[in-house]
């Protein structure tokens, strides 16, 4: 894993979560999809799980920072993302999702897990409970899944991960790219 | 860097993380995260505002794109709801404004009982008028009418009494009609007398003894009649003061009303709180 290719590639994903990706919205301002689960999802399925597990939670550590949930509140993605990108890179093992179809639906259910516990742990620390949980739950995962694939390609170029997730030899271990 | 991890289990790197995110959730103040957040936005000010300022650069040219067609309509649209909003501010400043009065109007000493009912003055033509409020308000023949001005409530006088009446609009007869008779007051006599109308503006009092003393100006009241009008209400002023030729020994009073009858626009009916 190159580390420094990573951490750019994290900070220009929040900053144009942040800022541009707006642009991309459709129909409402909260339609939109989501770089930093795409990063998560793409880490997950192609990296190895010790560097899948730092990559899950240093994203959440840059969602909660650049698009927190609530104001002045940060932890609820660090947790989601982390236990999600984990329990994610732990099943790449015995589920590799290797076709686009197969890519757009983990995209879809990892947004749908990590957004429903992170509005779970806002709702448990502060109380409120979020008034876009349908956008956040529902149709920024949707629009994550398919725009996902697409960007895993420039993804995977950028930090030089061009494979389509781990294979096995016939015996079983595992090929580390 | 995979090689600085590799002497660290995958349970303890998850727990690990688990733990910085359970601190920043449940132990870091909101402060201090919102803090750190406001300093992710200051630091990267730039890239951040070209972000915005690309999106609402997109946003302006979204609106600009709008049909012709949808931008008249909701021109035209948004015209009419102009017009409308600015006739309910006026009803809402005319309801306000007639409020303030009447509240001022019951609050006067000998009115608790009355219940006023504000009217417009549709026309006038010589000593009679037709006002806005019927039958279906409370408008009922007898009842005394007074002028409703911007002036001091304390100015406000009795200008007629209701002759007749009709659902949604009533009759008043002035007192300057040749019709009317009322009974009034003079200040500083103690015997009530009565205000006949002369039909040109004016009315008289007749049959006042001359071994009254009477200034010019003295004040003239509608008399307190119970159920109608539980205090005296000024209604004119002694204008001038002759003797009567038919009565020598007697005054021929000459009264003006106070209110410019001429130019009332607003009358409230005092109707008894009693009265259905």
């Amino acid at each position: 894993m190159r580390w420094f290719r990573f951490a750019v590639l994290v900070l220009v994903a929040s900053l144009l979560q942040t800022g541009l990706v707006s642009a991309l919205a459709i129909l409402r301002a909260d339609f939109k999809p989501d770089l930093l689960l795409i990063l998560l999802v793409f880490f997950a399925l192609r990296s190895n799980s010790t560097d899948a597990i730092i990559a899950s939670f240093a994203l959440g550590f840059a969602a909660d920072l650049s698009n927190p949930i609530a104001g002045r509140l940060m932890g609820p993605r660090i947790i989601s993302f982390g236990l999600f990108g984990t329990l994610l890179s732990d099943l790449n093992s015995t589920i590799s999702p290797r076709r686009v179809i197969y890519q757009t639906i983990t995209i879809f259910l990892m947004g749908c897990l990590t957004a429903g516990l992170s509005y779970l742990l806002t709702f448990l620390r502060t109380g409120d409970v979020p008034a876009n949980l349908a956008a956040g739950c529902l149709w920024q995962p949707l629009y994550s899944a398919l725009l996902g694939p697409l960007l895993f390609l420039p993804i995977g170029w950028g930090m030089h991960m061009y494979g389509k997730g781990r294979r096995r030899y016939p015996h079983g271990a595992l090929v580390r790219r | 860097m995979a090689r600085k991890w590799a002497g660290t289990s995958k349970g303890m790197l998850f727990a690990s993380g688990l733990l910085v995110g359970l601190i920043f959730l449940f132990v870091v103040p909101r402060e201090a995260a919102g803090r750190l957040q406001l300093a992710y936005a200051h630091v990267f000010r730039w890239p951040l505002a070209i972000g915005r300022g690309v999106v609402r650069a997109q946003t302006t040219t979204a609106t600009r794109t709008v049909n012709p067609q949808d931008y008249e309509n909701l021109l035209k649209a948004w015209q009419q709801l102009r017009k409308k909003s600015a006739n309910l501010e006026s009803q809402l400043q005319e309801a306000s404004r007639q409020i303030e009065l009447l509240t001022k109007l019951k609050a006067r000493p000998g009115l608790e009982h009355m219940q006023p009912i504000p009217a417009k003055v549709y026309t006038q033509v010589q000593d009679e008028m037709m006002i806005s409020q019927g039958q279906e308000s409370g408008v009922a023949v007898g009842q005394y009418v007074l002028s409703l001005t911007e002036a001091r409530i304390d100015e406000q006088c009795v200008i007629g009494v209701v002759s007749a009446v009709s659902a949604k609009g009533a009759k008043v007869k002035l007192i300057t009609d040749r019709d009317s008779n009322i009974p009034v007051n003079i200040a500083g006599l103690s015997a009530g007398k009565f205000l006949k109308g002369q039909g040109d503006g004016a009315a008289k009092i007749t049959l006042v003894p001359r071994d009254h003393a009477l200034q010019a100006g003295a004040a003239v009241y509608a008399q307190a009649k119970r159920g109608v009008l539980d205090v005296p209400v000024i209604v004119a002023e002694v204008a001038e003061r002759k003797m009567d030729v038919d009565h020598p020994n007697m005054w021929d009073i000459t009264v003006r009303p106070v209110c410019d009858l001429a130019t009332l626009s607003d009358v409230v009916v005092l109707k008894p709180v009693s009265a259905p």
